[in-house]
Order: structure tokens, then sequence, then C-alpha cells
């Protein structure tokens, strides 16, 4: 089926065909290859290959779904010194990630008004949806802005959004070196200055409930998480700001013809070392930073939330990770028994170190990275951790994937209660948009539980716990 | 007898609420055409497969931009005015061609007043202070011989199809559409017309440049998304640079995929 052929477990070789400058690699099982329509994202993967310089593999996650120029579920690596840099191959919600934090408390432990009280606390300092940010605080100022690129999510920490440890539990400590904001143009800083600490829309969101399985116990207990116990997972990215990042470049990209010889116009790309592709890297890793910081602001608002409704302290609110799944990083890989620089794209895609790996915290270094994925606000998210898998450049995947059209889920949910059906699955979900949890229903994604076992066999990542949502805020 | 008219199927991102009156309903909201009034309807039905077809093989696409109550002496009426744009002249002689050919077939019209396109929406408002014009992108894709069966129902006897200007199609992560247009400008427009469908305020905020390639109109659409993401926040963050246009008969089409 669609010419693939096994070479590992739960790993698939695309063969290289003219235009293509490397093979693809296909991570998914017999059963998601079989279910899904794979046509027009392997399309995508293929057409990835065609980047110069690109090392190794273009890579497609379990939870790949068709995109524009890269798959969604897309990694690429190419030579830092000799590759390209490719602003469709980061996306345009640039460091959109995920964070998870505990609670020492069961879950199960607050009662149903609690949990509503707490649901709308966090609609209250947690803004969300279309355009949503803070209308009447003090916008960004270039100051701010600059602040916030040196500093990365140490700048709101420092401004009380949070405590100094929760650095220690964010991949690169809340920081990508190198963004300059001479590279953001006026329209990316008006478009975020009132965006930080907010949600947004689409598929982003704010999810509470419990820790329900654990795969591996000890593991769990390293990373202090036990069963029962309550979780926080926030997803959200850089907001308008990164979104006119990634058009500000794609523009600039295309009028200086960098994307004359590569098969979509999506998968525009510089060399690194040209000046639109430095450019480029310095403005994305504003963008990143602002993603970090908005996270970590979100974070505090929920924070804020408990204390309110619990009179927990933030301290007891313990950041377990922060990852990354629409970035370009610069890292050390072997190719071919030799280490090399790459600049690794992970669109959709998150990074899974194993154990060692030096830029990890200590207690990371000795049992590999958390790796977040989140599912769908019905069944599942999941918590693995990182195998350091050399065929992938450390990488896994970020989520379900979508299984479902927005359309397909708009019209199936039409003249339907959804809000009812999940309060009937025991799951109350709150947004600013109809249009957004009809769009987002669990009928909308794949099965979390098959791609994250896909990823398992495939030794990217391991089971560590799965989650079961109760609270979920949409945009 | 029966009381007929000609007129265009008016579809839009119509409000979920209007103020209290007798409301259309969604189906029967249209732009009339040529009203008949009290006929007979066989010689016309017999006389359908004559219809002077138009010589646009596209839908038409408007925007609201007044609201009317009508007729100005007694209103009882609540409508929308129809800002046709470049399509207003090429509809105005399809009228015409339309009147003639109604007369050539034995029908009086007593209706001279100069065409007002527009979009009734109620009748008998409870107040017209308690109505505002919502800026909405319009699509006339159907011409229907409609009879008037009363209490605000219409019935269409007939109808007249053009390809829509653009449709909605299935992207796994995200909203795409099939635009199309006879010039790279008019598919600009058409596409412009796709993102308010969406979102309505975002047609306000799009430059009127004249564009001359896809990347051109790309480029534009994003700075119409901007503009409204950081004045009113919008719900979709960009268009992809995504395909190319292709030539079709006599039509451009262009698959454009908007990230959200």
């Amino acid at each position: 089926m669609y010419n693939l052929k096994k070479i590992k477990p739960a790993t698939y070789e695309l063969p290289q065909e003219a235009g293509m400058l490397v093979p693809g690699l296909i991570i998914a099982t017999e059963a998601i290859i079989a279910e899904g329509d794979f046509e027009k994202p392997l399309d995508q993967v293929r057409r990835v290959a065609y980047l110069p310089g690109i090392v190794g593999y273009s890579i497609a996650m379990p939870d790949i779904h068709w995109g524009y120029g890269f798959p969604i579920g897309g990694v690429a690596a190419t030579d830092a010194e000799t590759g390209v840099i490719s602003p469709g191959g980061v996306g345009y919600d640039i460091n959109c990630g995920v964070r998870l934090a505990l609670l020492d408390r069961p879950f199960k432990s607050f009662t149903t008004k609690e949990k509503d009280t707490l649901l709308q606390s966090i609609f209250k300092h947690v803004p969300s949806g279309v355009g949503q940010g803070f209308k009447n605080t003090k916008k960004l100022s270039d100051s701010d802005y600059k602040e916030l690129i040196a500093k990365g999510a140490l700048w709101s920490i420092e401004q009380g959004y949070g405590l100094e440890v929760d650095l220690d539990f964010m991949e690169s400590r809340g920081f990508i070196e190198g963004g300059e904001l001479h590279a953001v143009s006026q329209e990316a800083r008006s478009r975020g200055s009132n965006q930080l600490g907010s949600i947004g829309s689409g598929n982003h969101f704010v999810e509470i409930g419990e820790v329900e399985t654990l795969f591996l116990p000890e593991m769990a207990k390293a990373w202090g998480v036990s069963q029962g116990q309550t979780y926080i997972l926030i997803h959200s990215g850089s907001r308008g700001f990164g979104h006119q990042v990634c058009q500000d470049n794609l523009n600039d990209f295309l009028k200086q013809g960098y994307a004359k010889d590569l098969p979509d116009k999506q998968l525009v790309a510089a060399p690194i070392h040209s000046p639109a592709g430095r450019h480029y890297f310095s403005a994305m890793a504003a963008a990143a930073n602002y993603a970090f910081n908005n996270r970590q602001r979100i974070l505090h608002g929920v924070r804020m939330s408990f204390r309110e409704v619990f009179q927990t302290s933030p301290e007891e609110i313990r950041l377990l990770y922060d990852v990354c799944h629409n970035i370009a990083k610069f890292e050390n890989h072997l190719v071919d028994g030799h280490l090399r620089r790459l600049c690794v794209h992970r669109k959709g895609a998150t990074r899974a170190f194993g154990v060692g790996a030096q830029e990890l915290n200590p207690l990371f270094q000795q049992t590999g990275q958390p790796v977040l994925v989140p599912g769908d606000m019905g069944r599942a998210s999941h918590l693995m951790v990182g195998k350091g898998n050399a065929l992938t450049w450390c990488s896994s995947c970020h989520g379900a994937g979508r299984a479902k059209s927005r359309m397909q889920s708009m019209k199936s949910w039409n003249n339907k209660d959804p809000i009812r059906y999940m309060q009937e699955q025991g799951v109350a979900v709150k947004a600013n948009s109809p249009r957004t949890i009809a769009e987002e229903m669990p009928d909308a994604y794949k099965n979390v539980d098959t791609v994250v076992d896909a990823v398992q066999e495939a030794g990217l990542a391991a089971k560590v716990a799965r989650l079961k949502p109760a609270l979920v805020i949409k945009g | 007898m029966k009381r007929l008219f000609l007129g265009l199927q008016a579809e839009a991102p119509w409000p979920a609420e209007f103020p209290p009156g007798r409301i259309l309903g969604e189906a029967c909201r249209h732009m009339t055409l040529v009203f008949l009034g009290n006929v007979e309807a066989e010689p016309l039905i017999r006389a359908l497969p004559e219809f002077p077809k138009p010589h646009f093989l596209l839908g038409l696409l408007g925007y609201t931009d007044k609201l009317l109550f009508l007729p100005p002496q007694h209103p009882h009426v609540v409508a929308y005015r129809i800002n046709l744009m470049e399509h207003l002249s090429t509809l105005v002689k399809f009228q015409e061609t339309l009147s003639v050919w109604l007369k050539s077939l034995g029908y009086s019209l007593s209706d001279d007043r100069p065409f007002l396109p527009h979009v009734t929406i109620a009748r008998n408002p409870v107040s017209q202070a308690q109505w505002e014009l919502p800026h909405l992108p319009v699509v006339f894709n159907k011409i229907h011989l409609y009879e008037s069966t009363g209490n605000l129902n219409y019935t269409s006897l007939w109808n007249h199809s053009f390809l829509p200007p653009f449709e909605e199609k299935e992207h796994t992560a995200d909203v795409a559409f099939c635009v199309r247009g006879t010039t790279v400008q008019e598919l600009c427009v058409n596409a412009q017309g796709a993102l308010a469908f969406l979102f309505p305020p975002i047609h306000a905020f799009f430059p009127k440049d004249a564009v001359n390639s896809l990347e051109e109109i790309v480029m534009q659409l994003n700075v119409g998304i901007a503009k409204a993401d950081e004045e009113q926040g919008c719900s979709f963050k960009a268009v992809s640079f995504h395909g190319a246009i292709q030539h079709t008969n006599d039509l451009l089409e262009w698959e454009m995929i908007v990230d959200v």
C-alpha cells in the first residue's frame, strides 16, 4: 500500500523517486496506514525530500495529516552549514507547544461545584478564542519585546508570572538563542502586543483531569507522577506574533526567488547562512520566545484560578515539562557514525531526547525527556518518555492527528448539542465559539492510543501515563 | 393564476438572530429580478427551455451596504441593499433582457422603477430602531422562478445554476476553498468573499490594489487577515502559498488553504 517498505517495527521507507534527495520514513502501524487516507500527506513527505541539504529521511510521524508545504507531523533535518531553513517547515504558529503541570491532589477529591468554579475562573483569568487577549492591560512595548526575546520565559517569571524553578522543566529552559527584535516587523509586534497569556482559537486549549493509568510506574515515580493525581495540560503557541513572522518571511523568501526549484511554494527555503535564512532564524527565535512566555503566563493564570478555588500555592502546581512542536532547532546528531550539526525542522512533531542528552536537566538526563501527546478532549492525552531514536533525529509525535476535516465535524454536529454530549461523557467544556467545539469534538481526531502505540513500537518514545480529561477550555 | 417572480437565491453567513418582525426563512431570501405578479404560469413554464441564459458563468458576489425600509412612503419591509460591485451593470443588462423576453411572451411588467439590488429580510418590524446593518458577503448562485405561496413562503418552480465563485472543500487540518474567477483580479475578489463568509468583518481590511499573480493574491489576503487579527481578532491566521492557478475552459481555479 502506498509503495511503502517496512524496515523496522512500525517503521516504513518511502522509496526515493526522481527529485527526492532522500527517501521518506513513515512511522505507523499497519492499522494506522489501513485506516487513514495517506495519499496527500505522503505526497507532501515526498516533496519535503526535495529540500536542498536534507539529511537522512523526510520523516512522518503516525499523527501525520495533510498540511501545506510540510505535512503536519513532519520532520526534516538539513545540514547546518550547507542546508536550507524553511518557514513552512516550522509552520505559522511558531513554537506551538504543550506544557504539563501536576497537582498532588486527587482529581476525584474535587466536588462538581468546585470543578465548575475552577472552569469559570480559568475562563476569566486566561483569555481564549478569536483575537482574545488582555484588553485593559499595557500593550507590549519594543523594550518589553527586547527583554522577552533576550530572556525567553525567564522574562515573564521576573515579572511575577511563575517560579524560577519552572525553567528547569522546559525544553531549552524556555529560551531559543539568536532572536532579534529588528528581524520582527511592526505588524507582528502589533498583532502580538496584547495576546501574551491567551490561548487563541483552533485546537488550542487548557485541559484538566486525572492521571488515569501508569504504564511505567518507576519512571512515573521519578517524575512525581501518580495515579489519580490532578494534571493540567496547556496547548498554545506564539499567537498572531508568530503567524506574522512566518508570513513576512515566506513573502520575503518568495520575492527573492527561493521557491524556484521546489515543487510547492509553501516549502520555500533559503540557505541557513544567507541573509534571508539568518533573518528568518532571528525572527523565528523571537517568536519561539514569545510562545514560551505565552504558555508561562497561561500557567500563571491557571495557578491563580486554583488558588482562588482551592487555596493552593503556586508551588503546589509543579511544571513537569514544556515542549515545542513547531520549531527549527540546531542540534548535533550522529550521521553515518559522525557527529554533525543539523537544523531539525519539527512541524507537528516533538523532540524526544533519550537518556544522557546533554541539554536535559539532571533528572531527565537519567530518564529521557517527557514527551507530551495531547489527544482529543474526550478520550485521553499521553505522557511518554523520549528514547532518543536516531532515525528520526530524536523526534516523536505531537498529538492524535485529525481524522475528519473541520467541515465534516461541523456537519456531523449540526443541530446537535456537543457541549451536552461531552457532559454526558464526563467532560465539561467551555469555549467562546460553538463552532470551535463542533470542530474539535473527539470524533474529529484519530484515537491517540493507537498513535502512541505506534510511536512506542517504533522505539521513538515509551508510554508513561495516560491522562483522562475532565475540564476543557477551548478557543 | 399564480403570483410569480424571477429572482436570485441569496446565500450569506446570516446572523443567527434578528430583531422582532416577520423574518423570511433562510431558503427564501432572494434578490428579485423581475416581478410578474398574478399571472397565468403556463406560457412561461412552456417557454423556459428558451430562457435567455446569462452570459456570465459564475455566481455573483456582493456585499450588504445599506439597511433599507421599503417602500419609503409606508415602510413595512426590512431589506439589505446589495453592492454588486462590477457585477451591477452585467445584472442590469440581464434584467433588461429578461424583461424583453417576458414581454415577448405576453406578460405586462408594470414595475418600471430602477433596479435596486436588495434582499428582503423581514416584514412588519416591531421597531425600525432595533435594526442594524451587518456587513455580509452575499452570493447568488441560482436563478429561480419563484411562486409566492403566502405567509413569506416562496416555492421554486424552476432554476438555473451558476458555478459558485467559491466552494468550501474538505481539508483535514485547516479550511480549504475552491476559488474561481475569469481573471486573476476576480479570483482575488472571490477569495476575499470566501474568507468573508468565514469571518464577515474581514472584508473591510483587504487592500484594494490590483493583483497580477497568485503570489500577489496570497500576499494581499494576508495583509487583510493581519490587520483584522490585530484590530479585532480573526478566526483564521493566514492563507498559504499552496497550489497554483489552474486554467479550465474559460475559468481560473485555485485551491485556497487557510490556516486556522
